[in-house]
């Protein structure tokens, strides 16, 4: 459709518009087009709240039903607690089928807490459809790629974040239930919402021996005394009763495992890595996804969004010689990561074990130690967000004094729950107070879309580059004694080889393959692969010359391959690849 | 009991006694053989035990569980056998079978066992991979332990395309031989065995050696791409071998293995498995840290990688080592490498119970043989001679192989799948060793009880009390490893909801209690005008032990 206001006045002549239609279309025809989201999106999102698993399925299936030639919608299964696992599947159908293209896998909110991922995932499959019909350069992504969206692979706990009383920082895990500090009851001792507002906040007391006091500068902030100092307020952690008498509170909440530590390859048992679980995929939802990765055989390039702390994330995330990524490959991830930092201010490009922390069992690792896919964990919201600078302390998310100006500049307060006084069936008279859930580690609603968008451009970079193939050259001469020389060069425009240095030398996939055909098979005298042009620098292949196993093509690289025929007979080359789109030509 | 009952219970009765009969014992059966009989010995015997269905395989085997309570069906500690882990062997899928036999059989005439279902639960799992075994019936015959997920083994993007074949007929995948001069085999000196070629045998005739089988695909290469699939004992999380294409895609990939894990991890009654391989740390012990438990368990945690069994657990292995070693006098067999990502390993580092594992059988070598060599293949055949199975060797016979037009191929060697499985004319001491065996484990378990509850009255209402709980079982209550995991449940000890606690909480836990009588206490301070006070001891493993006492 070129001109969709056009469309809609054909449309009149024969279904009478209602006032506030020709209102719309007046004022869309007035404004001027920003540059990014269409004026008038045939799918209209508001990107500037967080959705919940319903609302999710719903915007995709709107999507999904009002782009049928570029989407399919999917649940690939259902949660412990039976809630859909959303799919897209993106792509140019009509110029191929999805697995025949390289794929780029996108998913969010693994950490139920760690909510954005979900709408950065949704505003992905949302401009990608939106934005095709007029943006040529993503005709020509979709034509080439396949996106395989999946928004929240963590649905019921996202549910529970949203719905009942948590903090910033929980559940994180999942649903599943598990009896967290081995007293053979489950989940017997989780937070207590004790004002019933959704939020988990703080708790103090007052105590004039306590060791805490209010700051001075900042309303409400907390801070611990000098040794020289006497406070007035003990901190008693977060809202919540001794539940089950002994002698904790809030010891045993939700779940609890950690979703991320749970993936095979590096995976090791819960004394070495928290969270791990019991074994590789024990948690339903992350087997059922890692069953839907591992059967997408062209997946080449994964993205997972996390918060946060503005970081471009790779593996390993294991110190262990055992799980070190391929040297070759560090220069593509480099190539991506760097350029993310250009496009994402205030995020860096990092190693996970030696820049933030070791963590094994980690999803980003088994893209790559599974199937050699270049993979990037994404951690969103940045204290660069609050000022334009980022915050250089050691606390993990930034110094809380920009957050708190932010509140009282940005959000007018909105971000905290004043410190309020409340009686406690066993502290007595106490104060609750402290940030609301939806404040320090997500967007505010106005930063939302633009958070969106660049992390959804840096993914669709990724995207880019992964492997295209041509056939650069194919030649045939006359050599003499009715035979003929075939020369075949294979050229890869993009920059991420067709297979990873990791996955060939750990022989994880299956290698591409360079296979020719004709009427007879006894006209295929020999095959070999040319590896220095200029030199002859071959090498035979013996077994089986019709079909010759390419290890990679690399990025930006060619692959010759030389077969020696019999003359003057009609022969096909045919490239296959896993992670590349296949092709054919006649000679 | 009425009539109407009667004549069913009958049935089942002499159905059950057609199915022992001594006869039909000491054999091999299939696994449909042996799923109904399964059913027909639980259905028996339904007061004492009973079964369920783990999963069903992706041809639609059953992996069963029964579950040996005994008429006590209070949580108990328990032991499980796992049989059929090496899909070849059936060995001990029938070790496992017998013991179930044996219990329904003997259980209501034998206090001695009736007696020790009293304090223990066993649960049987006579085959964990039925698939696999199920190849044990194939014909023709090869020697194939994975089971049937398609496997693309030498990546070149089809599964199964290029198995073995049957050149002779005769229903067997027997060894191929080929005349090559590029070839590293050569026919040994004294026996028609095929042996490695050496310096000493440098200008002997060489030859390639293969199974029996042609390039079906055309690649190249014989035989690269055989049917299935998984070893089962290859796919478990510790020291899981991702370049091992038998192993699976990771760890617990397989319907098989993730029934065995979860089984096990919902079972925390279990604190012994004893299952059958290769391996046998009854007979060589794994090695085991020098340090204690938590200074080892620091160190793995900065190395990020556990290798040995905690010290104060292989101490507790020796117990069951030295009832091994009566029982199973003079084992000498060839002992094998374990399978990395095994199963028994990851039992005992992972799920933190004791695991012990033997090979459910082996050909035995010759102590009185002065010219006993290394070389397995050897030794097997002289064990043959010896064993009156010299019937199991094919003579090598020409064949044409259109593959190898100019080639002298040869058909012959070991058949399959002999060596892995007890010969049925000794099956009947093996089963008796392991009866035995089992009791042992059984006898060994830990076995709580409150020996004393003592009270002091401080003041009127107010009471200092102590609990001392007591383990008089051989096993320490969980295993050292089973410290460092979540998964190992611990002792609670709850104290009378009616009472004020001064000092102390509603409930007390417990990690461990070492065996052979060590005592552990608890204590509180309570204010009460009751003139008595119960204590609850709760535990996934030993059930509830609830004791009054009077202040």
């Amino acid at each position: 459709m070129k001109n969709p206001i056009r469309f809609l006045l054909i449309l009149a002549l024969s279904i009478p518009l209602t006032a506030s239609d020709v209102e719309k279309i007046e004022f869309v025809k007035s404004a001027l087009k920003a540059m990014g989201a269409p004026n008038q999106p045939k799918v209209e999102v508001q990107w500037n709240r967080y959705y919940n698993n319903a609302q999710i399925g719903e915007i995709c299936r709107k999507i999904a039903a009002a782009y049928p030639q570029l989407t399919r919608y999917e649940v690939i299964g259902k949660s412990y607690e039976e809630r859909d696992i959303h799919s897209l599947t993106i792509t140019d159908f009509s110029s191929g089928k999805p697995e025949d293209k390289p794929g780029m896998y996108i998913d969010g909110n693994i950490h139920s807490n760690e909510i954005q991922g979900a709408e950065v995932s949704l505003y992905t499959a949302w401009y990608l459809t939106e934005n095709f019909e007029k943006n040529e350069w993503i005709q020509e992504l979709m034509k080439n790629k396949t996106f395989y969206i999946l928004p929240s692979i963590n649905p019921d706990a996202r549910d529970h974040y949203i719905s009942e009383g948590n903090t910033p920082h929980s559940p994180r895990s999942g649903l599943v239930p598990r009896d967290d500090d081995g007293d053979g009851a489950i989940n017997e001792d989780g937070f207590d919402d004790l004002d019933g507002d959704g939020h988990i906040v703080s708790m103090r007391i007052k105590d004039p021996n306590g060791r805490w006091k209010e700051s001075s500068e900042i309303t409400g902030m907390m801070v611990p005394c000098k040794e020289n100092e006497t406070g007035d307020y003990t901190l008693l952690g977060n809202e919540g009763i001794d539940n089950d008498g002994d002698g904790k509170i809030n010891e045993d909440g939700e779940g609890f495992y950690d979703p991320n530590r749970n993936w095979p390859w590096s995976w090791q048992p819960e004394y070495i890595q928290y969270g791990a679980d019991m074994y590789p995929l024990s948690i339903k939802e992350n087997r059922i996804v890692a069953d839907y990765i591992l059967s997408h055989e062209n997946i080449a390039g994964a993205q997972s969004y996390h918060n946060s702390g503005g970081m471009i994330l790779r593996g390993p995330g294991s110190d262990s010689p055992a799980f070190s990524y391929h040297d070759q490959d560090r220069k593509y991830y480099d190539f991506i990561g760097k350029t993310g930092n250009k496009i994402l201010p205030g995020y860096d490009y990092m190693v996970l074990y030696k820049d933030l922390y070791k963590a094994v069992g980690g999803e980003v690792d088994f893209f790559y130690g599974m199937r050699g896919i270049f993979s990037f964990t994404n951690e969103l919201w940045s204290s660069f967000n609050y000022f334009g600078e980022k915050s250089k302390s050691s606390e993990f998310f930034g110094r809380r004094e920009p957050v708190y100006k932010f509140n009282e500049l940005l959000l007018f307060q909105e971000g905290i729950v004043p410190w309020k006084k409340i009686n406690h069936p066993q502290y007595g008279e106490i104060e609750i107070g402290g940030f609301k859930k939806s404040w320090t580690r997500t967007a505010p609603s106005f930063m939302i879309e633009e958070m969106c968008h660049r992390n959804m451009a840096f993914t669709l970079f990724h995207a880019y580059n992964l492997p295209v193939v041509k056939f650069d050259e194919v030649t045939r001469k006359d050599i003499g004694d009715g035979l003929e020389q075939i020369d075949v060069i294979l050229k890869n425009e993009r920059v991420i080889p067709t297979r990873s240095y990791y996955e060939i030398e750990k022989q994880l996939t299956v290698p591409d393959f360079l296979e020719i055909s004709s009427e007879d098979k006894n006209d295929v005298i020999a095959a070999m692969i040319v590896y220095d042009k200029y030199l002859n620098n071959t090498r035979e292949i013996e077994k089986q010359p019709v079909r010759v196993k390419i290890d990679q093509i690399d990025g930006n690289a060619t692959c010759q391959v030389r077969w020696i025929v019999k003359k003057g007979k009609k022969y096909t080359v045919k490239y296959t690849s896993k992670k590349a789109i296949d092709l054919e030509s006649g000679l | 009991m009425t009539k109407k009952f009667m004549l069913p219970m009958l049935i089942t009765f002499l159905l059950l006694q057609s199915a022992l009969s001594e006869s039909d014992l000491y054999h091999y059966h299939t696994s449909a053989q042996n799923e109904k009989l399964v059913r027909q010995i639980t259905q028996s015997s339904k007061d004492i035990m009973s079964y369920t269905v783990l999963t069903k395989t992706d041809s639609g085997k059953e992996i069963l569980a029964v579950e040996i309570t005994g008429q006590n069906h209070n949580t108990k500690p328990a032991i499980l056998l796992v049989g059929g882990l090496e899909g070849y062997e059936l060995t001990s899928v029938e070790i496992c079978m017998d013991i179930l036999k044996h219990i329904s059989t003997h259980y209501s005439h034998d206090p001695s066992l009736s007696g020790l279902l009293e304090t223990c639960t066993i649960y049987i799992i006579p085959n964990a991979n039925p698939d696999a075994s199920a190849h044990f019936f194939d014909s023709p015959r090869s020697q194939r332990k994975t089971n049937n997920l398609p496997v693309d083994h030498d990546l070149d993007g089809k599964t199964d395309e290029d198995g073995f074949n049957d050149l002779t007929g005769d229903g067997m995948i027997a060894m191929m031989r080929i005349k090559d001069l590029l070839g590293a085999w050569t026919i040994h000196q004294n026996y028609p065995v095929m042996v490695p070629c050496t310096a000493e045998d440098s200008l002997t005739e060489r030859y390639t050696m293969h199974f029996e089988g042609f390039d079906d695909d055309g690649d190249g290469w014989l035989n690269e791409d055989v049917a299935g699939g998984v070893d089962l004992d290859k796919n478990f999380p510790y020291h899981f071998e991702f370049s091992d294409k038998e192993a699976g895609t990771y760890a617990v990939s397989q319907k098989e293995s993730k029934a065995l894990a979860d089984f096990i991890f919902s079972h925390p009654e279990i604190l012994l498995v004893y299952s059958f391989s290769d391996d046998n740390n009854l007979l060589t012990p794994w090695p085991a840290s020098q340090n204690a438990g938590p200074e080892y368990m620091d160190e793995v945690q900065k190395k990020g990688v556990i290798t040995k069994m905690l010290m104060e657990d292989a101490l507790v292995m020796e117990q069951l080592t030295k009832k091994y070693r009566k029982i199973f006098q003079n084992m000498d067999y060839f002992q094998t490498e374990k399978n990395n990502g095994n199963f028994a390993e990851w039992v005992y580092y992972q799920t933190g119970r004791l695991s012990v594992t033997t090979p459910a059988w082996r050909f035995s070598l010759d102590p009185a043989d002065s010219a006993r060599c290394k070389n397995k293949d050897i030794e097997y055949y002289k064990w043959l001679q010896r064993s009156g199975h010299s019937g199991k060797v094919l003579a090598w016979q020409k064949i044409e192989h259109p593959d190898f037009p100019d080639q002298v191929v040869e058909i012959g060697g070991f058949l399959p799948n002999f060596r892995q499985n007890a010969p049925e004319d000794s099956l009947k001491p093996i089963f008796e060793r392991n009866r035995l065996l089992v009791r042992s484990l059984c006898e060994l378990l830990p076995k709580i009880e409150i020996a004393d509850i003592r009270t002091k009255k401080l003041h009127d209402n107010i009471h200092h009390v102590d609990i001392l709980i007591t383990n008089k079982g051989a096993l320490a209550t969980s295993t050292e490893i089973g410290r460092h995991l979540r998964w190992v449940p611990k002792i609670r000890i709850q104290m009378d909801s009616k009472v004020e606690i001064f000092s102390g909480k509603n409930f007390a836990l417990l990690d461990k209690i070492e065996g052979n009588g060590e005592t552990r206490k608890v204590s509180w301070l309570i204010k009460t005008n009751k003139k008595s006070i119960t204590l609850k001891v709760h535990s996934p493993v030993f059930g509830d032990i609830t004791k009054e006492v009077t202040l």
